[in-house]
Order: structure tokens, then C-alpha cells, then sequence
């Protein structure tokens, strides 16, 4: 590996680290991984460049040259998001068995937000994958694109039920016993038929 | 513990996790502190509707009568009492206890907190629960400056809160008033 190389995969690391504080995604999630910015450090060298845009570097010549098995088409990839980067979004997941068609999404868009360049490298690795089953002779169908909604689960907190007291919450104090005779109707029935004078 | 005694064990039920609480029939009741009571009280006074309290104090004369084993009319006075007093002391209304004066029968609650100034909501709670109790209209009239209420007929009210306002007290008020049978 070159020290070129090496230079731009720090960098691409790096990218991918801002990108993570940025989000403030937790990491546990799954949305950035370091295995799908190795995948993509191979054919990464190439895009820093500066390339001038030629025809075969737009971001819909991946698909014209996607029997082409070699990654040389790499160059184009650097290219290709400040020519056009909104209509490579849509043609990458079309039938692009090469490795340079993630080149031109959405998440490698410098005006890309932090959470499309995050899911934008699980798609670089699942393209290297399918990239690698292509010069097998097979064609490995991408998996649907993670949405960032799909990412988030809610986390449910509830209260603690309330513990049993040990002893009665209520409690009596005192009791009475008031000293009187006869019998209560016939007390109060005298007292209704009191009149004044 | 008799059958006559007032059993208060577990007359409410706190239900924590919903945060309810019921008495022993099933009501739910909430507890109010005195001091927001209070206010609630004095506005009922001064727009002269006590309604409320009665029905409160008829909704304790239920739950007496129903802790009874015998109709109220029926028991000795202590035993009816003793009920009452206990239930009012569930409520936080104080605690009852019954005098008789010659022929009057007058009901003294203690350890009240302070509500109205003439003592009105706790009068229309008395009436209330004794109205229900003995399944007869009584009007429970306050002697001014006392923790006493006078049990008497609701037509001859007004007349004994007149002379208590103006000052007699309840030995006077006892001995302005005759029963037909002493005549």
C-alpha cells in the first residue's frame, strides 16, 4: 500500500468519525461500520483526485461498463459527485454489479447530510460484495437500503409499580363512648318536638 | 370487638398502582387538605348553597346505617354514636360525642380544623348524616362560639339560630324551647 493510500484511507476514516459525532448516532446501532469503511478504502484512493468530467466518468457509465469486471472505472467515482450527484443516487441500486456505481450516491455528496453519508457506506460495502460475486460469475442481489427510521427503535420506559405498604396506611387513633340512655329514636324524636315557648 | 362497636379496619382501600382510593362501599373518595377545603367551604357559604356538604353527610349517614345491626331508631344512643363518631373520624370531620340537654339532644364535634366562621358546613354535614340515619329531616343548628349543634325539627331552626346568634347560650336556648309532652 502506498503512502497515497494510506493518507486517503486516514482521511476516509476520519470522515466517517466526524460524520458519527455529527449524527450523534449511537454507535451500537449499526449505521456506520468499520468493516464497510475498509471495504471502501480499496477503491477509494482514485476519487480524491480531481478529475475533469468526461463522458465515461458521469455518473451513468458505471452502468454502461458494468460487464467490465476491472475497478478502473474508480477515477470516474471522484468525479462524478460534483457533476451530478442527485441522478447517480438513483441509477446506483439499478443493476450495478461494479464497485464504482456507490461512488456517485447521495452519501458521498459533499452537501450530503451526516446520516446519508453514514448509510451511504453500508452500501459501498454491499456493492464491493455483490462487486466480488460478479467476477465470481454470480450476481449478488443488493440489500434494501437501511432508511434511518428503520434504525431507530423507541426504548419504553416505564414506572416502577408502587411497593405494598408494610403496615395499614390507615390508622385509628381514639375511640369514644359517649353515656347516654334509652334509645336513640326516642331521644331524637323528643328533641325534633322541641318548640319555643 | 362486639357487634355494636364501629369496626374501621380496613375501611379504605388505597389502590396504589391506579391510584384510587375507595372506602368499604366501594365509593371513591379523595383527600383533601384542610386548607384547600377550607376556601372551597367558605364559598359555599357565602353563596349560601350547602347542598354538597349535606349530600356528604347523607353519604355518611349511609355508611353508618350500614355498619348498624340494627336500624338507628333502635339502638342505644352510645351505639349509634359510636358509629357515627367513627365514621366521621375516618372522614377527618373530628370527633363526635352526643349531650342532652333536658330535652334537647346536642352533638359537640371536636378537633376540627377551622372552616367557616359560624360553623355552617359542619352543621349541614351533621344534618345530613343524621337526616339519613334516622330517615327524618334534621336540622343540626350551631351555637354560636361552641362546638355544639342543637338537633332540632328544621321549621324551629331559624328561630334557634336567631337567639344564638344574638347570643344566648345553649342552656337559655334549652330553656326557651318546651316539648308537647312536658306541657
Amino acid at each position: 500500500m502506498s503512502q497515497e493510500r494510506v493518507e486517503l484511507l486516514e482521511g476516509l476514516l476520519s470522515r466517517v468519525q466526524e460524520n458519527r459525532k455529527r449524527t450523534r448516532t449511537p454507535a451500537g446501532l449499526g449505521l456506520v461500520q468499520p468493516e464497510a469503511a475498509r471495504a471502501v478504502a480499496a477503491p477509494a484512493p482514485e476519487p480524491q483526485k480531481p478529475a475533469p468530467v468526461t463522458p465515461a466518468a458521469r455518473p451513468f457509465a458505471p452502468a454502461a461498463t458494468a460487464a467490465a469486471p476491472t475497478p478502473i472505472a474508480a477515477p470516474a467515482r471522484a468525479a462524478a459527485p460534483a457533476a451530478q450527484p442527485r441522478p447517480a443516487a438513483a441509477a446506483a441500486p439499478a443493476r450495478i454489479s461494479a464497485p464504482e456505481a456507490p461512488s456517485v450516491r447521495r452519501g458521498h455528496d459533499r452537501t450530503a447530510t451526516p446520516l446519508e453519508m453514514a448509510v451511504a457506506e453500508l452500501d459501498l460495502a454491499a456493492s464491493k460484495a455483490a462487486a466480488q460475486g460478479a467476477a465470481g460469475g454470480g450476481q449478488v442481489p443488493l440489500a434494501p437500503p437501511i432508511s434511518p427510521e428503520e434504525a431507530f427503535a423507541p426504548r419504553i420506559i416505564e414506572p416502577e409499580p408502587i411497593r405494598e405498604p408494610a403496615r395499614p396506611i390507615a390508622q385509628v387513633v381514639s375511640r369514644h363512648a359517649p353515656q347516654v340512655d334509652a334509645t336513640f329514636g326516642a331521644m331524637l324524636k323528643r328533641s325534633l318536638s322541641l318548640r319555643p315557648l | 370487638m362486639t357487634d355494636s362497636q364501629f369496626d374501621p379496619g380496613g375501611f379504605f382501600q388505597f389502590d396504589l398502582a391506579h391510584g384510587r382510593v375507595r372506602t368499604r362501599g366501594g365509593a371513591r373518595v379523595l383527600v383533601l387538605a384542610e386548607n384547600v377545603l377550607a376556601p372551597l367551604i367558605v364559598t359555599a357559604v357565602q353563596s349560601g348553597d350547602l347542598t354538597a356538604i349535606r349530600q356528604l353527610g347523607s353519604q355518611l349517614g349511609s355508611i353508618v346505617a350500614q355498619s348498624l345491626p340494627a336500624p338507628a331508631s333502635s339502638l342505644p344512643p352510645q351505639v349509634v354514636i359510636s358509629h357515627a363518631g367513627g365514621v366521621m373520624s375516618l372522614y377527618g370531620w373530628g370527633r363526635l360525642k352526643l349531650e342532652q340537654w333536658g330535652g334537647a339532644l346536642v352533638l359537640v364535634v371536636e378537633g376540627l380544623p377551622p372552616l367557616d366562621e359560624d360553623n355552617l358546613a359542619v352543621a349541614a354535614l351533621l344534618g345530613g348524616i343524621f337526616s339519613t340515619l334516622c330517615s327524618a329531616e334534621v336540622a343540626c343548628v350551631p351555637m354560636a362560639r361552641t362546638t355544639k349543634y342543637i338537633m332540632v325539627d328544621p321549621r324551629i331552626a331559624e328561630q334557634v339560630w336567631t337567639w344564638s346568634k344574638s347570643g344566648d347560650n345553649l342552656a337559655t336556648i334549652a330553656s326557651k324551647l318546651s316539648s308537647p309532652e312536658a306541657a
